[in-house]
């Protein structure tokens, strides 16, 4: 789902940390905020920097299904339940009911303006948060994700554990499928002990992996020296200056308009 | 320490004991490496190969402890007194599983691995890494995610990766036991490369058809101690490798087959040698051929039937359009390179997947339409830890069974001879005895069919043959079998008939000896040696077997002959 997409477009080649600071920015911005025209433009802000990404559609479709699913029901919720709440001290404007007669303690779920305003508000605000923050993995290459962990001064077994687990979650979960596939063939059932059975299995083949894994780290010289040097390295170039500086001038500008909102500067 | 002369290891008086054992793994050990050996160390496993490999580079004693006695020089190095990571510039290791050693994102954050771990400055990091990749001749993957490859590719990375910091010795550990006829070819043909380019290596194994034509000195280990020392054509010819139960070339096999061969000269390595050796010979042989269609075969009841099969995982297409029919009491082998389909097409026969298109038959019986399939067939999966789940061998037997026959149990523990086993926990038992744990596994449901998945990769010859001779039993006792195997050599021994798949088609289809003489090149695969020596020396149909050679045919002097008999 987070795989990296290749390509040579200039949010590739920008530095990792840039676009970290840039998807802190948008984060930032999106909670200060809770104008929905203001959140609108950050959406369009973000599906711009994600257009010039390039990244095929065709690669998000769970993305995009999990999000839509999200939106859905917060709209769906928020519409009935927002005004309902013991906080709310607002005007409630009642579009219609979803029930036609009264029911004891949920009355009859009206649905209302002010809820269905809310909900698109924190979807916009959802969106706003998760894809400048996807924007992340797609666009940045695992190698680079590592080094930037290492400038981050993370200790060298802790991205290593990262970099594995890449790799490790998966063939655990295919050793799980070969070991219930083996006791399918063998008439074992869904039971409690069979689970238990399988993972045990399952605990014994990653340990003996672990082990093997041990062995050729030793051999390879890793922990012998708790400084690293590296093969690659990341600039931070003019782009990223001026990519850094666009994502401050957005967090500024919603940061003034919250203000004005509230009068403060006026 | 510094060592004389040309030798770049030295090893005195080397003892080991782990720490979780009560005898030594390696006694008394004395032995000289020299530099630009190309150095195979066989053994049964359990013999000390891997330990001996692992005091090569330091692992024993820094990284596994336990009880060491003697000394191990490498490169004037002293293992005792010199950590894993200034012994790593001089060794180079590389492990069986590729999989698990395999570390980064990349190709070249691979191959940067060591040099960064040994904190080199950056333009010696990138010269670390060009230097690997030229050497083994892997610039196009350089970018490429590791685990993305191939098997035979996974492993040149990771050799390519030891020997990025260019060390001076290559130790290997049974690099090419998961990897098919392509694969190993690729590795050793690396290896063979690095060899000439300076590289002493140091390799386990216990295939020999392929190795032996590059070996420059060979060493063979007992329970611990070298019992034969000296040019690979000396040590198979005085027989100690093929009697303490592992697999000679089959060159070799032939060479005293025809001659019962005593110079060492004559013995050849490769096919090559063999067809200089003996070509003219073999026209003059009388050849033997066993029975291609023996009794069991001309059973037509059909055990498998599949028609126009196809599957898929999305858009990818795995099996297309297969028609297979296999007949009770059949032994048939399926063979293919890597990814050919061989185990997707195994997994539908016995439900586990189910076909995008058309029927798979077993019994007469649509897999789609039956859940107790697992009563009719049994599967063994390659490797077999995956299908041993209890706590005792005998539990593991009486697993699924709906009724525990405590007769039928025995019975299966007496013939897998796992009896003085039953109450051990099946993890700790060695790999060949956990592979007969798992067939008595899958023979407690008496199925009528047996499927093996690649049962052969990675045990020595001794439990191969013990499977194997298992194999024929359960077949001549009314059993039918499909057996999934990359050798050859088993193939043309053991199986009556062949299905060859490449690309998820079946390519050839036919009695063993007739496919065996067809070109298999396009399905990256290999006749055994005596199929291709009697292909090229012009006998039709090829020998398949060493023990169809028969005795020389008499010189033809028809005229004294008659004036014999007239007398």
């Amino acid at each position: 789902m987070l795989e990296y997409v290749p390509s040579n477009s200039i949010v590739h080649r920008l530095d990792p940390r840039s676009k970290i600071y840039y998807s802190a920015c948008m984060l930032v911005a999106s909670l200060v905020v809770s104008s929905i025209p203001v959140l609108l433009c950050l959406l369009l802000v973000t599906i711009a920097v994600w257009m010039v990404a390039r990244i095929p559609l065709s690669k998000c479709r769970l993305l995009f299904f999990v999000v839509g699913s999200v939106a859905l029901v917060t709209i769906g919720t928020q519409s009935v339940f927002y005004t309902e709440s013991m906080w709310y001290f607002g005007s409630k404007t009642v579009l219609f009911y979803l029930l036609p007669w009264d029911v004891p303690i949920i009355g009859r779920l009206p649905v209302t303006w002010e809820g269905i305003e809310y909900g698109v508000m924190l979807t916009l605000r959802l969106l706003v948060i998760v894809l400048p923050s996807l924007m992340v993995p797609f666009t940045t290459h695992p190698s680079e994700i590592m080094l930037v962990l290492r400038k981050f001064r993370l200790p060298n077994w802790l991205i290593l554990l990262l970099t594995m687990s890449i790799r490790f979650v998966p063939m655990i979960f295919q050793n799980l499928g070969i070991i219930r596939n083996a006791q399918k063939l063998r008439g074992g059932r869904s039971r409690f002990k069979d689970l238990n059975l399988m993972l045990g299995t399952l605990l014994i083949i990653s340990l003996k992996t672990a082990k093997q894994m041990a062995l050729a780290l030793d051999s390879k010289a890793f922990g012998q020296s708790k400084q690293r040097t590296s093969l690659k390295t990341i600039n931070f170039a003019q782009r990223d200056v001026l990519f850094c500086s666009f994502s401050s001038t957005v967090l500024a500008a919603v940061a003034v308009w919250t203000q004005i909102g509230a009068g403060w500067i006026i | 320490m510094t060592l004389e002369g040309d030798v770049i290891a030295r090893i005195r008086g080397l003892c080991y004991k782990y720490p979780s054992s009560e005898e030594f793994a390696l006694k008394n050990i004395n032995l000289d490496v020299r530099r630009g050996e190309f150095l195979v160390v066989a053994g049964r496993s359990g013999s000390g190969k891997s330990t001996l490999l692992y005091a090569l580079n330091g692992i024993i004693p820094h990284a596994i402890s336990g009880e060491m006695r003697g000394s191990v020089n490498v490169c004037g190095l002293d293992t005792r007194e010199n950590e894993i990571n200034v012994l790593a510039t001089k060794v180079g290791m590389v492990f069986q599983n590729p999989e698990a050693q395999l570390f980064n994102v990349t190709v070249e954050d691979e191959l940067a691995f060591i040099a960064e771990n040994l904190c080199y400055p950056r333009d010696e990091i990138e010269r670390c890494v060009d230097f690997a990749l030229d050497a083994v001749g892997i610039r196009d993957l350089r970018t490429r995610y590791p685990f993305e490859l191939s098997g035979g590719e996974k492993q040149r990375v990771v050799i390519a990766s030891a020997i990025s910091v260019k060390p001076e010795i290559l130790v290997l550990d049974e690099p090419t036991a998961d990897l098919d006829a392509l694969g190993r070819e690729m590795v050793l043909g690396t290896l063979k490369k690095l060899n000439e380019m300076g590289i002493t290596i140091v390799i386990a194994e216990h295939d020999f058809d392929e190795i032996a034509k590059y070996t420059s000195r060979m060493i063979v280990l007992e329970n611990g101690r070298i019992v034969a020392d000296g040019d690979p054509r000396d040590v198979f010819l005085n027989r100690v490798v093929k009697n303490i139960g592992l697999r000679v070339p089959q060159t070799v096999e032939i060479s005293l087959r025809m001659k019962g061969s005593t110079n060492t000269r004559s013995v050849p390595l490769t096919v090559e040698e063999a067809l200089n050796c003996y070509k003219d010979d073999l026209s003059k042989i009388r050849i033997s051929r066993k029975n291609d269609n023996p009794a069991s075969a001309k059973h037509t009841k059909p055990a498998i039937e599949i028609e126009n099969l196809s599957f898929g995982y999305r858009d990818v297409t795995v099996l297309e359009n297969i028609n297979l029919t296999i007949n009770e009491r059949e032994l048939v082998a399926l063979v293919g390179p890597n990814g050919s389909g061989k185990t997707t097409l195994a997994m539908v026969m016995v439900g586990l997947l189910k076909p995008k298109k058309g029927t798979v038959r077993i019994g007469g019986v649509d897999t789609r339409k039956t859940k107790r399939l697992h009563e009719k067939v049994g599967f063994l999966f390659q490797n077999p830890d995956y299908q041993l789940f209890c706590d005792t061998v005998e539990s593991e037997i009486q697993y699924g069974l709906k009724n525990k026959n405590l007769k039928l149990v025995e019975e299966i523990l007496e013939t897998m001879d796992l009896k003085k086993y039953r109450e051990k926990h099946p993890h700790t038992l060695s790999r060949g005895e956990r592979q007969r744990v798992a067939t008595a596994t899958a023979l407690a449901r008496q199925p009528d069919i047996l499927i093996l998945d690649e049962p052969t990769s990675g045990i020595d010859w001794t439990y191969i043959k013990q499977l194997l001779n298992l194999i024929l039993d359960l077949h001549s006792k009314g059993r039918t079998i499909l057996l999934i195997t990359h050798d050859m050599r088993v193939v043309a021994e053991y199986c009556q008939r062949v299905v060859v798949m490449n690309n998820g088609r079946i390519v050839l289809d036919g009695d063993t000896r007739t496919v065996l003489s067809k070109t298999l090149k396009q399905a990256h695969l290999k006749p055994p040696p005596i199929t291709e020596i009697s292909l090229r020396a012009g006998i039709h149909p090829p020998l398949i077997k060493v023990e169809e050679i028969g005795t020389r045919k008499p010189e033809k002097k028809p005229y004294a002959t008659k004036q014999t008999q007239q007398n």
